[in-house]
């Protein structure tokens, strides 16, 4: 290995790797202020650690190489020699348990004065691990650490980083957990913002039709909203109006079929009581689309094929699920239902 | 690539031996979860006697906190995960005497919040694997009674998702690990007609992929360890038979490592997890290897149901349907 120091590092090139150097120069810009971000950089060309300048601040970039060899330099010198060991461990390794505790042990020793610094970097290791159970798990724990302190910035900064996570490691699990604890939990998720953020997520999923569970999270922060029924009904509109036009420009996603189902289901409910009329036309509208032309080409035919199986699925699903007095009424047309039927067994 | 039985024993007992490994410091708070899942392997193999009993069952006792709970190693932490761990591995060893059983049974129950739910340890975090490992844990020990069955019934309810799912708190996304979890705590409290389990083994079964595998929700690749949180869950609900049997199993054997055990995806590195997770699921779905069927594994609580029969643990009845209703997903 090779690993060459400039600018604030300091001194010189190396013919092979110097380990100690590289620790204490990882651990520097963990503790610099002006270090926005650390990532692993598997595509720089080097097997040095790498520094750039954004207009956000300074970005850290480490190989893999790099990573592995102070690892199994912290192994063999000693885990336990200093703090340092515990930051460096967590940054390349966000998953170990032990290491989170001890800087909770820490923390309660200081109290909330050291808050903004662990919030720091916690930033730092959750940007470069997105989707670490440990590292969101220790993020609740600090919230609730620091939740009397906890201001409309901390909140904002909080669904920024998630959202970046989010975006990083797509239907990141405890990511989209954090999120929705936070949309339902904290006193500054008002319904107003509530309702702003379910129309960021749609404009979310246009971008990314695959994204269950940013879907998934506009379904709960809707069941969280506490503000009338006309204001939660036209949200459930908008929230319909959006899924079609996505639907009907993005064909054979599971994701978009799922949350089609939960809308569907909403209006089942009081008070809105109504038949799943318009969504099974839909259903057998996209069932007729989805049948293979044989001058398709191989890509068509395998999109096609995808959103048959979601669209005989959905209509099957809202069979079996919808009460059955809204599947009989006068507002759900037995023709309707009969040509489902028909395309099903076919 | 056919199942090669001695190979996957092979792998497993080489574990114990890599002592000097990275892999194996970066695992050492997890040793015991690990044991466990290794252990059990072993025993879905017929093979539990290439291990040093006696070395693992004084171990595990050493991991035992004065809080009566269990680190995941000597030394380390209690957490309800690695307790759940050290009494399965006790209990397939039949090594319970001189455990503080009581000091178990108080560690577990000052978990339990007053909403029902659990948490993991001091840290506060609520989790259902944390319900599932009380719930488990206690019925081993023969002390369910002493915590609120009904809370953690409510509170499991509470969970559950328009879906028919369960995530990993209430309103959050459904995921079969979380589903396995709260399946098997209503069927360990024989509550599982708190469920719809039509609605819940319909989401389930659309687990299923065109490679034949499993993931844990929409949208997401197969992964081994599906093969036991979906399949289990769909047992305890009595609709096993919902699913593609041939394809899973196809596509468990082709995640086999050539070098022995089974990783998450075929092509992919072993580890003992995902092994202990197909062989379960291929034993669940009662593959014959050469004639001869793997060793059973009882679907509520991951143990062979000789070893809960002789601890006097009472069967659970599932919840039957006979026919596969039409337009179910899945199914052959």
């Amino acid at each position: 290995f090779c690993y060459h120091r400039g600018g604030w590092w300091g001194s010189t090139f190396h013919s092979n790797m110097d380990v100690p150097l590289l620790y204490a120069d990882l651990l520097r810009s963990i503790h610099d202020e002006r270090v926005m971000e650390i990532s692993f950089d598997p595509y720089s060309g080097t097997k040095e650690i790498t520094q750039n300048e954004t207009e956000d601040g300074l970005v850290v970039g480490v190989p893999p190489e790099a990573a592995k060899a102070v690892m199994k330099y912290i192994w063999k010198e000693g885990r336990d020699r200093d703090e340092g060991c515990v930051d460096i461990m967590l940054m390349l390794n966000a998953e170990h348990g032990p290491s989170w505790a001890k800087r909770g042990k820490r923390l309660m020793k200081e109290g909330t004065g050291g808050v903004s610094k662990e919030e720091r970097f916690l930033r730092l290791v959750l940007k470069m691990n997105p989707k670490s159970h440990e590292g969101w798990k220790y993020k609740a724990w600090l919230s609730r650490f620091n939740m009397a302190e906890a201001t409309a910035e901390h909140f904002e900064a909080d669904v920024e980083l998630s959202l970046l996570c989010c975006e990083r490691h797509p239907r990141n699990y405890y990511a989209w957990v954090h999120l929705l604890e936070l949309f339902k939990n904290s006193r500054h998720a008002t319904d107003e913002r509530r309702l702003a953020m379910m129309k960021q997520m749609r404009d979310w999923v246009a971008a990314r039709p695959s994204d269950h569970s940013a879907l998934s999270f506009n379904a709960s922060v809707f069941a969280s909203l506490t503000c009338t029924a006309d204001i939660k009904g036209q949200c459930l509109a908008d929230e319909r109006e959006a899924l079609a036009t996505l639907m009907n420009r993005r064909t054979g996603h599971e994701a978009t079929w799922g949350h089609l189902r939960w809308v569907t289901s909403c209006k089942w409910s009081e008070p809105y009581d109504a038949s799943p009329q318009s969504s099974l036309q839909f259903g057998l509208k996209q069932l007729i689309a989805s049948v293979p032309d044989p001058t398709d080409s191989v890509l068509i035919k395998s999109e096609k094929t995808l959103e048959h199986t979601w669209a005989s699925r959905f209509c099957s699903w809202v069979f079996r699920n919808c009460p059955p007095h809204l599947l009989t009424s006068p507002h759900t047309d037995p023709n309707l239902v009969r040509s489902i039927e028909s395309h099903l067994e076919a | 690539m056919a199942f090669d039985k001695d190979l996957h024993v092979k792998y497993i007992e080489s574990l114990d031996r890599q002592t000097d490994t990275f892999e194996y410091w970066v695992t050492e708070h997890i040793r015991i979860s690990g044991a466990y899942w290794g252990l059990s392997g072993l025993f879905l193999l017929g093979r539990e006697d290439v291990m040093d009993k006696e070395g693992i069952v004084t171990h595990v006792k050493k991991c035992q906190h004065e809080s009566g709970g269990f680190g995941g190693n000597v030394g380390h932490d209690p957490h309800m995960l690695y307790t759940l761990s050290a009494v399965q591995i006790l209990v397939l060893y039949d090594s319970m005497e001189g455990v503080d059983v009581d000091g178990i049974v108080n560690y577990i129950k000052g978990n339990q919040l007053p909403d029902g739910s659990f948490q993991g340890d001091e840290w506060g975090e609520v989790d259902h694997r944390f319900t599932y490992c009380a719930f488990n844990c206690l019925t081993l020990l023969g002390r369910l009674s002493d915590i609120d069955i009904e809370s953690t019934v409510q509170y499991v309810k509470k969970t559950l998702n328009w879906d028919g799912g369960f995530g990993v708190a209430p309103g959050h996304e459904s995921h079969s690990a979380y589903i396995f979890c709260c399946v098997g705590t209503l069927a360990i409290a024989e509550r599982l007609d708190e469920i719809n389990a039509d609605k819940l083994a319909w989401w389930l079964c659309e687990r299923q992929v065109p490679d034949g595998g499993l993931n844990g929700r929409p949208e997401k690749k197969s992964d081994v360890c599906y093969s036991w949180w979906v399949i289990s869950a769909m047992a305890m609900l009595g609709r096993l038979h919902w699913i593609d049997k041939a394809s899973l199993i196809s596509f468990i054997l082709k995640c086999q490592d050539t070098q022995g055990g089974i990783g998450d995806k075929p092509g992919n590195m072993a580890d003992v997890f995902h092994t202990f997770f197909g062989l379960a699921g291929l034993s669940l779905l009662g593959f014959e290897n050469d004639g001869v069927p793997l060793n059973p594994i009882e679907p509520i609580f991951a143990m062979p149901p000789a070893v809960l029969d002789r601890i006097g643990v009472k069967q659970r009845t599932a919840p039957q349907r006979t026919t596969v209703p039409k337009g179910t997903p899945g199914c052959l």
